[in-house]
């Protein structure tokens, strides 16, 4: 019995228990709701606002994006309009904008190179080089890549190659810095230049030819006393040998005769190979090469080649070289075919004319502005007037069998040399021809001024 | 034969090689040589008497080897000339001949020849200057004639006989006679022939 009511307080106090937790949960649940409502509320206030901002930032962000393309597009059509290839590249390297004028230049369409490095658009070895100068601009902010224009070879999109002329200009946007590369193909201006380079060339070469032509040609007419000059030593070397067989031949104890006329034998020799090279270097064939050298050298050179025609023709050669001459850079054999051109004509002419005691004078002289001053001078009978204006004409000759190129082809050396080939028009007597060389600069003047001193 | 040891070959060349060659193989070939490097030398040592040859090269600077033949001749210098010459210019070559040069070679030249050469000239002069003496004699001997014993000796050396003689001198063919053989005797010839050869010689 005890224990049945027991049960039944304990129930009771349980219900109360609940009765009380109910009413606390409902007083709980109507503040709740009462808050949440008051959220809501402040919720959609919320709500409303932010609607009104989105919409104001949403019209200003179109119009904004409104104006950028119409800026882009401004941009585009100008750079589409540009005759050079123009292409944008941030400051990675990476191409973001690409013309027209660039498209037709590499085969790309823009879009295929959008993003990709620009050295793509380089052939080596400018593809590393220039990677690594734009490299290191965009590092330090300065270098030479945007100092002056360079020529390159470009690559297309076919890997082939030409030239171009490139410059690049930087400028700040709100991604950082980023250049805008200019390209113009220059491969029309290169090949036009190429083929000028090779006119010249042929004009060279057709010169050279000539001259060797002439060249030949003068020689032939001292050829006479050349052969005469190698025939003296071959002459010895015979009777020196023919003595040599008779010593022999008697049986001569002395063994000195024998050496003696060996001795001799090889003297002569060399004395005739001489003159052999003397004269193959004076008709040697080749491009016109300057070396340093003396006009007083190369005349020396020359009156040794033509020394035994003039004998032969009787004819007395004066030199009279002038002090201090500065040396020169010339193609000695060609000057050297002036001087035998001009002397073997002066000797012609005093052999036609059987002028009583003939004789050529050759003169040097230092002359103002670096120059020298050779003059070939002789006292035949003093060309015509007319005939003065004719001399230098090609194909006009007053010899019998003249080719007629040798003044005009003199004229074209020495003004190749930079100098100045001329008759004297005011002689009375004899006739005058001169030539100017320029000297080597006058800050190397110095050291050859000894060294001919020393000569 | 004294004369014949002093003949001298001459040697004129202004190429020092070709002299000093040619100086050797002469000497070799048992010949007494002399050179001179230009006509002017060898004129200033020339003496027209002595016993020789000349060898003369024709390109010379100065005077070339035909003027110096010229000057020779005009001397009348009997030296026989060889010319040698670097090439064969035959014009010059004609010329030389036709103004009595002996010989004409060409450079180099070959030895055996040459000294052939060099030995006939040599004879050549010899023989030359033999009858250069014997001519001289003959004239001397013709000097110490009498102009009667030369009128004499001129027509008996034309083979005229003594009585035409005598008609045309108008003298006794006995006067003649004695004229002829004080003739013969300064004239050291024993017939009429040979004092036709002795004019002759003169001629």
């Amino acid at each position: 019995m005890n224990a049945s009511k027991k049960n039944l307080a304990e129930v009771e106090a349980l219900k109360r228990k609940v009765k009380r937790e109910k009413s606390a949960r409902h007083q709980a649940e109507q503040i709740l709701e009462l808050k949440s409502t008051e959220l809501y509320h402040t919720n959609q206030k919320l709500k409303h606002a932010l609607a009104e901002l989105d919409e104001r930032a949403i019209a200003k962000e179109k119009q904004l994006v409104g104006e950028l393309r119409a800026n882009q597009d401004t941009t585009r059509t100008l750079l589409d309009s540009a005759q050079e290839g123009i292409f944008g590249a941030n400051s990675n390297g990476r191409l973001f904008s690409f013309n027209r004028a660039a498209e037709e230049m590499f085969g790309y369409d823009g879009s295929d190179v959008i993003g990709a490095d620009v050295s793509i658009l380089l052939a080596s070895p400018y593809k590393e080089q220039s990677d690594e100068s734009l490299r290191s601009f965009l590092q330090s902010g300065d270098g030479s890549f945007l100092q002056e224009s360079r020529e390159l070879i470009a690559q297309r999109a076919d890997g082939s190659h030409f030239p171009i002329e490139l410059w690049v200009v930087n400028t700040v946007s709100v991604d950082g810095t980023i250049f805008f590369i200019l390209i113009r193909d220059l491969s029309s201006q290169k090949a036009a230049e190429k083929a000028i380079f090779e006119k010249e060339v042929e004009v060279q070469q057709a010169r050279d030819h000539l001259a060797h032509i002439a060249r030949v040609a003068t020689l032939g007419e001292i050829a006479a006393g050349i052969a005469h000059e190698v025939n003296q030593p071959l002459a010895a070397i015979t009777t020196y040998a023919q003595s040599g067989h008779r010593l022999l031949d008697a049986n001569v104890r002395e063994k000195d005769d024998i050496a003696y006329v060996l001795q001799q034998i090889e003297r002569q020799a060399s004395r005739a190979s001489e003159v052999i090279s003397r004269l193959r270097s004076s008709i040697k064939y080749g491009e016109a090469t300057r070396e340093r050298t003396s006009i007083n050298t190369i005349i020396v050179d020359t009156l040794n080649l033509i020394g035994v025609e003039a004998d032969r023709k009787k004819v007395e050669i004066d030199y009279r070289p002038g002090d201090d001459i500065a040396a020169i850079d010339v193609d000695s054999v060609q000057i050297q075919q002036v001087l035998i051109n001009l002397i073997v004509n002066a000797m012609q002419a005093l052999e036609a004319a059987n002028v009583p005691h003939p004789h050529v004078i050759l003169i040097t002289e230092p002359r103002a502005h670096q120059q020298i001053y050779v003059c070939v001078r002789d006292n035949g009978p003093p060309i015509r007037k007319e005939t003065m204006d004719q001399l230098f004409t090609p194909f006009f000759s007053t010899k019998e069998h003249g080719l007629g190129i040798g003044l005009s082809l003199c004229r074209t050396l020495i003004a190749a040399h930079g100098g100045n080939l001329n008759i004297n028009r005011n002689r009375h007597e004899g006739n005058e021809f001169f030539f100017t060389l320029p000297t080597i600069n006058a800050a190397i003047k110095t050291p050859t001024k000894t060294e001919s001193s020393n000569g | 034969m004294g004369e014949e040891i002093n003949a001298t070959v001459y040697v004129v060349d202004d190429d020092e090689a070709i002299l000093d060659s040619l100086q050797l193989l002469l000497k070799t070939a048992g010949f007494q040589a002399c050179t001179y490097d230009g006509p002017e030398k060898f004129l200033s040592d020339y003496e027209p008497t002595r016993p020789g040859c000349l060898i003369l090269d024709i390109q010379m600077p100065g005077m070339t080897g035909l003027e110096l033949q010229e000057i020779l001749a005009d001397v009348g210098s009997i030296l026989p000339i060889i010319f040698i010459t670097g090439h064969a210019d035959i014009p010059i070559a004609v010329q030389a001949m036709k103004d009595g040069a002996f010989e004409f070679l060409q450079k180099p030249f070959n030895d055996t020849v040459l000294l052939d050469y060099v030995t006939k000239a040599l004879s050549l002069n010899e023989r030359q200057q033999k009858e250069i003496t014997a001519t001289q004699a003959v004239i001397a001997r013709i000097e110490k004639l009498s102009p009667r014993e030369k009128q004499v000796f001129e027509r008996v050396a034309q083979g005229k006989s003594g009585k035409v003689i005598a008609s045309e001198l108008n003298l006794s063919p006995r006067t003649i006679e004695i004229y002829r053989s004080h003739v013969m005797l300064k004239m050291q010839a024993n017939s009429a022939v040979e004092l036709a050869n002795l004019m002759n010689l003169t001629r």
